[in-house]
């Protein structure tokens, strides 16, 4: 068991000495990534200052909001980047395209609020993601002199989230959350090697891996008393230690930890003080982890802002969204040689829903145009009031 | 836990601690028991949403006209009930005038009057004074037999335009009283002619409901003249106590403010027409009845009302010009309400009593049939009545008020004449529909 294990890591170091083309201008969302919500139509300019069990994610303050049970899922694409290589394995161009990958859940949440005692929430949110899927024809290796190769390549990783929060309003202007978070993170890469001409296998490898670990969440949200259509939001999460990792813990040892604050603004007395605006900025950043690793993040920067057009009619209040998020690159651009492994990312969202006067339900729906992506992602949200 | 960090454990730790002993001051909860007294309210448990409404006030004490957001965030911020004001106090006050009309003795049904009323008078006093709350009022104080402090409840809804009144929490009042409301509240119509809160119409108990009493509201006056004499009805001076009688009962004249002449001369109709005209206040009412001889002067246009004095039906100089009889009314700007229990015949140029149609003032004019015809009498209750006049009293009765549209009433006397006529009264009769100057077919006497 010992020696197969030292295999795969051996053929692993391989993998990551000889082939420095496993990724491809992957959007770095290795930290960042966004699982969905209505949110997210906003470019997440009102992440630290959400009132819905998407707060047990993002700073579970936000929780104290909740007035009536409540249940959440979010489905969104999870993006796949599509390389080709090209040129010499130890020194080799790529290009590549992200497309819309596969639809998904991306959150899953329920909260219980229990009067002036606080609200529960229990969910899970994807946080992190990368995929991508390399092919590359014609290529050379110092390994295998004088023969053209076939290289085809599948790397994923996957952060989620269990959180267990609470929150509770304090005063009439502050709330504070807390949360117990477990971290699973999925891991898998594969090589096959294959002779061009003849497609003879000449290397095949790979793994799939994945570890757990704990942390917790904090939050706090303030309402100014002399303003009350402005609240400030701030949240640290902390760093998750993952065990349990064999072959990942060449890539991933912790879940970096997080820290966000925000700003929301309320506009009322449109159209006769029957419609209202949303608006919001929102800033995180990821802590420095995982140094010396494949995955190693040297601290990311992840902002976004935008508004929400809240239109009354008599079914109900439609919200229209716009937004803006950009974030930048920050995990390991030294990997295998390469420069551009992951890159940074701007993106324009638009979104809409639905608020139903009659009937405890809600739907929305966002649309995320980003940098570089062949599609837009596309994100669907559900809520339903639990009775 | 065994993974994370001990720095953290330190912070959540503390936390925890801030979270489980903290004393700062959680957020009044207003909302639940202002939703419970509305439930309790919607199924008519008022001591229940009473006390419920008084829980809410101790979070939050005043009311508010505005809307209520709940949520503490901004982004999910919604307003409470749609934007519906927030109005305990006013919830209190009525569901202390609903537990006065459920009341099984008097001296629990003075208590919560007493409490309804103080609710009302300090939410007016306070600057919160919302029609609602004005007509609840008077309707207590009509209750608690206090006609001079509901009268004057009533002349202040009257005055009030209803841009101006504070708007209340409306889900709190019980269907009958909202729908009685509605008809009190005619937002239409401007505050001179909006009705007025009667018991009939809000339901203050046992005793008092529909036939009850009517207050009478000061700032009406009548002046009922009925002159047999001449070519007059022999019953007139019958007519005129008759409808005097119903004038105080079922329209809130008070009998101080009626001033009833049988058989007297043209000069003495003038001269009480003056002394009411002098003790009349702004934007009063005046009710006229006529019953007697009337004719029109071709030569002057105008129509002319016959004292007992006159000998002949030409004498027009010995006679009441219909119009010197207004004028002191309108001069006064009151709106006059005339009705004519007066033959009509033509003259052999068409001319008849009723054709002038005056040019200034406020003036409804209503006559007891067609031109051309004459007036009917019939026996009702054991007495000789002219078939106008019992279809005036009739409809009084029927309609109980003390602002009463004055086509509504037409309307409602034709029918009745013509009942009545068909019964045996003598002859069809047709009554008119108003002829109006300066007035809506919604003014009310």
């Amino acid at each position: 068991m010992k020696t197969n294990a030292r295999m795969r890591k051996l053929l692993i170091l391989c993998l990551i000495s000889c082939c420095s083309a496993v990724y491809a201008q992957i959007p770095d969302l290795v930290s960042t990534f966004e699982m969905g919500g209505k949110a997210i139509g906003m470019g997440g300019g009102v992440y630290s200052n959400l009132g819905d069990p998407t707060s047990s994610y993002w700073n579970p303050a936000g929780l104290s909001s909740i007035q009536t049970p409540v249940f959440q899922m979010d489905f969104r694409n999870r993006p796949l980047t599509e390389s080709t290589f090209e040129g010499n394995l130890e020194n080799f161009e790529s290009s590549g395209k992200v497309n819309f990958g596969h639809q998904a859940i991306g959150f899953v949440g329920v909260a219980f609020p229990f009067g002036s005692q606080g609200t529960v929430a229990l969910s899970y949110a994807l946080g992190g993601y990368a995929r991508e899927k390399g092919f590359g024809t014609q290529m050379t290796s110092s390994s295998f002199p004088g023969i053209e190769l076939d290289v085809t390549t599948d790397f994923k990783h996957a952060s989620e989230f269990f959180t267990l929060a609470y929150g509770r309003r304090m005063s009439d202007t502050m709330s504070i959350g807390i949360g117990l978070v477990g971290a699973r993170e999925n891991i898998s890469d594969f090589r096959i090697i294959e002779t061009t001409e003849s497609k003879d296998l000449l290397e095949s490898g790979g793994f799939t891996d994945s570890g757990f670990g704990f942390g917790g969440i904090v939050g706090i949200v303030f309402t100014p008393p002399q303003n009350p259509n402005v609240s400030f939001g701030a949240s640290f999460r902390s760093e998750i230690s993952l065990n349990n990792l064999n072959e990942g813990a060449l890539y991933i040892k912790k879940i970096p930890a997080r820290i966000q604050g925000g700003l929301a603004y309320r506009v009322d007395g449109f159209r006769g003080g029957q419609d209202y605006l949303v608006g919001g900025v929102d800033v995180m950043y990821i802590l420095p982890a995982n140094k010396g690793l494949e995955l190693e993040n040297k601290g990311q920067f992840s902002a976004g802002l935008g508004v929400e057009y809240n239109w009354n009619q008599s079914f109900g209040i439609v919200p229209f969204r716009i937004g803006f998020r950009t974030v930048n690159r920050a995990t390991n651009s030294e990997f295998g040689n390469r420069t551009d492994a992951f890159r940074a990312r701007q993106s324009f969202s638009l979104g809409v829903g639905l608020r139903p006067k009659t009937g405890d339900y809600s739907a929305d729906l966002a649309i995320i145009t980003g940098s570089g992506q062949k599609s837009p992602d596309v994100c669907l949200t559900f809520q339903v009031a639990l009775k | 836990m065994k993974y994370m960090s001990m720095q953290f454990l330190k912070i959540t730790t503390s936390l925890c601690i801030l979270v489980i002993f903290t004393s700062s001051v959680i957020a009044q909860e207003w909302r639940a028991p202002y939703e419970k007294a509305l439930a309790a309210a919607k199924r008519g448990m008022w001591e229940e949403a009473r006390n419920e409404f008084l829980s809410a006030i101790k979070h939050r004490p005043k009311d508010s006209n505005q809307a209520s957001q709940v949520g503490i965030g901004v982004t999910e911020r919604r307003p409470w009930r749609d934007g519906a004001p927030y109005s305990p106090n006013f919830g209190a006050a009525y569901c202390s005038f609903k537990l006065a009309s459920e009341a099984r003795d008097a001296d629990t049904r003075k208590a919560r009057l007493d409490e309804a009323i103080s609710g009302f008078r300090a939410l007016i006093e306070g600057g919160q004074a919302s029609i609602e709350a004005m007509v609840f009022l008077a309707a207590s104080y009509n209750a608690a037999n206090d006609p001079q402090s509901a009268s004057a409840i009533q002349a202040q809804i009257n005055r009030m335009e209803p841009k101006q009144s504070y708007r209340v929490d409306r889900e709190i009042i019980e269907f009958s009283d909202l729908r009685a409301l509605s008809g009190i509240m005619d937002v239409q119509a401007p505050p001179e002619v909006r009705g007025v809160v009667t018991p009939g119409q809000i339901n203050v108990g046992p005793g008092l409901g529909s036939s009850g009493y009517i207050p009478p509201l000061e700032f009406k006056f009548a002046l009922l003249i009925g002159n047999s004499g001449n070519s007059g009805q022999a019953y007139a001076g019958q007519d005129v106590d008759f409808l005097k009688k119903a004038l105080t009962e079922h329209a809130g004249y008070a009998e101080a403010n009626i001033t009833v002449l049988k058989d007297v001369s043209s000069q003495e109709i003038l001269s009480a027409a003056k002394a009411i005209a002098e003790k009349l206040p702004d934007n009063a009412i005046v009710y006229i009845y006529f019953s007697g001889m009337g004719v029109y002067n071709p030569e002057t246009n105008k129509d002319y009302l016959a004292g007992n004095d006159v000998r002949s039906m030409t004498a027009y100089e010995s006679m009441v010009p219909k119009s010197e009889l207004f004028k002191p009314f309108v001069e006064k700007g009151a709106s006059i309400f005339s009705f004519f229990q007066v033959d009509r015949k033509k003259d052999k140029d068409g001319n008849y009593f009723g054709k002038e149609v005056p040019q200034l003032g406020k003036i409804a004019q209503l006559f007891g049939t067609a031109p051309g015809d004459v007036v009917n009498a019939t026996v009702y209750e054991g007495r000789v009545h002219g078939l106008y006049t019992v279809g005036i009293v009739q409809s009084l009765q029927l309609m109980r008020g003390n602002r009463i549209p004055v086509l509504n009433f037409a309307w409602m006397v034709f029918e009745r004449v013509r009942v009545g006529s068909a019964e045996g009264g003598g002859g069809a009769q047709t009554s008119t529909l108003p002829v109006l100057v300066g007035l809506s077919g919604n003014s009310r006497f």
